[in-house]
């Protein structure tokens, strides 16, 4: 009989995050929603506060804007954003276009769980530097060494290229906001200069950002919330792009474009 | 100015204390009432299901409230098999690839490729339409129903259309296999419809075969766009999952020199 901890919950809802009482208004976090946040709090703000309970700085949420511009761009060949062109050329709507792009970035190669990785990892360095005493070098050796010898850090290298011109415009922004670098970004560009001495790969946006959001205070989890719907707006846009063109028209392959490798031709066995 | 849109009232709408279905009957366990004991699909005992149907027939009797007589079984079952499998170069194929090379977690896979699958371009958006346009034409010669729809608005005929620019070939044998084995009125007056618009470079489409057989098995427009999405499912999976162990080199990836800016490129035209 383990089940009466679910009687507390049948045939009422509870919340934490506030709700509408009709007449008495909107309440999120113990905050009037509508006189208290609109207006007053920019839409990442919320999107934090929602997120996390708490309600960022107003430079924290001008920081969030300017990384989910370098999040989403629209280019279909990235992965995402070629499913919202593929919904496009298929014509769906926008919201399930958009909304398979998100799913899609729910990825271990790209999107959020890499970034959610990022910050467990910069957070796991810093405390095994922190309380092991270990020098910088040696923690990368010894990561390099879990990887079969490859510097494959969750936040360093990129698919595709090497280098990520988004670190520069976000360490201008971050500046212009008045953030200094905190110890898990000083410690992230410390890895960086171990790899980029032994096998010229950088920091990637995700190391950057998995340095700065840990410096916020952000934990893993609390990451892969904020960050759920990252890359909405480039798919959106791919999607556009497509739907206003001939349908099926995004990457059209012909029959003879698909290489088949599978059994030769053979007949049904008989049915019993 | 002060609007009564401020003023906010409950409209006082009564919703129902108890969800109600027809579809399946639980007999709560004795030990836990949050767990069943026994479940009845339709008033079959599920287990009994299990061992006596095959797959087709009990999603038949999920949406039918009866099992398939032989003749509907067969026609049921051959509909779902034609929709099986929508191949690699459809959207929803390579969004599923797309997907499953770009390592989106694996759950995320099949929602994907069905939301893609819900266009309107060789998937199933207009099931739904082409079944209530068939319910309401059929019971009239094809002949005559055609000479009442202007020439401009023929390819606007639910379930009618081309793929890419011609009349779908590959649906045409289908549909002439479906009705050669099982005749049907609806499939009967979709496939002369489709004879006398050929001419005319519109061609029946599979969400018109889907449409016409679920017309002719007794289903409502309403569950025939999701029932085709259902019937495609294994196809799409597959495809999506076979990529999901390859490494992102494995997806197509256009190179620069093969990706065109065209606005830019309209600028710099105008420029010089």
């Amino acid at each position: 009989m383990n089940h009466a901890e679910w009687d507390d919950y049948h045939g009422v809802i509870r919340s934490r995050k506030g709700g509408w009482l009709i007449g008495r208004g909107v309440n999120s976090h113990g905050l009037d929603l509508m006189n208290e946040v609109v207006g007053h709090c920019s839409y990442m703000q919320v999107v934090m506060l929602n997120a996390t309970g708490r309600l960022p700085s107003p430079q924290l949420g001008q920081w969030m804007d300017a990384i989910h511009i370098c999040l989403s761009w629209p280019d279909p060949r990235i992965w995402c954003n070629r499913i919202g062109a593929l919904a496009g050329a298929a014509r769906t709507s926008p919201v399930a276009a958009t909304c398979a792009g998100v799913m899609a970035a729910d990825s271990r190669s790209y999107g959020i769980r890499p970034l959610q990785e990022g910050v467990e990892f910069i957070q796991r360095a810093f405390a095994e530097i922190d309380t092991r005493g270990i020098d910088v070098t040696e923690f990368v050796e010894q990561e390099v060494r879990k990887h079969g010898g490859k510097p494959y850090l969750m936040g360093y290298a990129r698919p595709i290229a090497k280098g990520d011109e988004r670190i520069g415009a976000m360490q201008r922004v971050a500046h212009q906001l008045g953030f200094e670098d905190g110890p898990h970004l000083r410690l992230a560009y410390a890895i960086e200069s171990c790899l980029s001495n032994r096998f010229d790969e950088t920091m990637n946006i995700n190391g950057y950002m998995s340095g700065f959001l840990s410096d916020q205070g952000y934990s893993p989890e609390e990451v892969h919330r904020i960050f759920s719907a990252l890359v909405f707006s480039g798919v959106t846009a791919c999607y556009v792009d497509t739907v206003d063109r001939p349908e099926g028209a995004f990457a059209p392959l012909k029959v003879e474009d698909i290489e088949y490798s599978g059994a030769d031709s053979r007949a049904l066995p008989p049915r019993e | 100015m002060t609007s009564p849109s401020a003023e906010v009232r409950s409209r006082g709408d009564e919703f129902t204390p108890r969800l109600a279905t027809k579809i399946t009957q639980e007999v709560p366990n004795p030990e836990n009432p949050y767990q069943a004991q026994s479940v009845r699909i339709h008033g079959y005992d599920h287990t009994a299901l299990m061992q006596g149907c095959e797959v087709s027939d009990v999603i038949y009797l999920l949406f039918r409230g009866e099992l398939p007589n032989p003749q509907e079984r067969e026609l049921f079952r051959e509909l779902s098999i034609a929709m099986i499998n929508p191949g690699p170069r459809h959207p929803a194929s390579q969004a599923s690839i797309t997907a499953g090379v770009g390592k989106t977690i694996s759950v995320n896979v099949l929602p994907i490729a069905l939301t893609v699958y819900g266009g309107e371009f060789d998937g199933v958006a207009n099931v739904e339409d082409a079944m209530r346009l068939y319910r309401r034409n059929a019971c009239k010669p094809a002949a005559i129903f055609a000479s009442t729809i202007p020439q401009p608005q023929k390819g606007d005929l639910a379930g009618f259309g081309t793929l890419y620019g011609d009349p779908d070939l590959y649906a045409e044998q289908l549909l002439q296999q479906l009705l050669e084995r099982h005749g049907g009125q609806v499939l009967t007056w979709v496939w002369d419809l489709h004879s006398r618009l050929k001419p005319l470079g519109i061609g029946i489409q599979k969400s018109g075969i889907c449409a016409a057989v679920l017309c002719d098995l007794g289903f409502q427009p309403r569950q025939g766009s999701g029932l085709m999405q259902l019937f495609a499912a294994p196809g799409l999976l597959a495809q999506g999952l076979e990529f999901a162990n390859k490494p992102l080199t494995s997806m197509l990836f256009e190179p620069d020199e093969n990706y065109h800016i065209e606005k830019i490129e309209e600028d710099a035209d105008e420029s010089c």
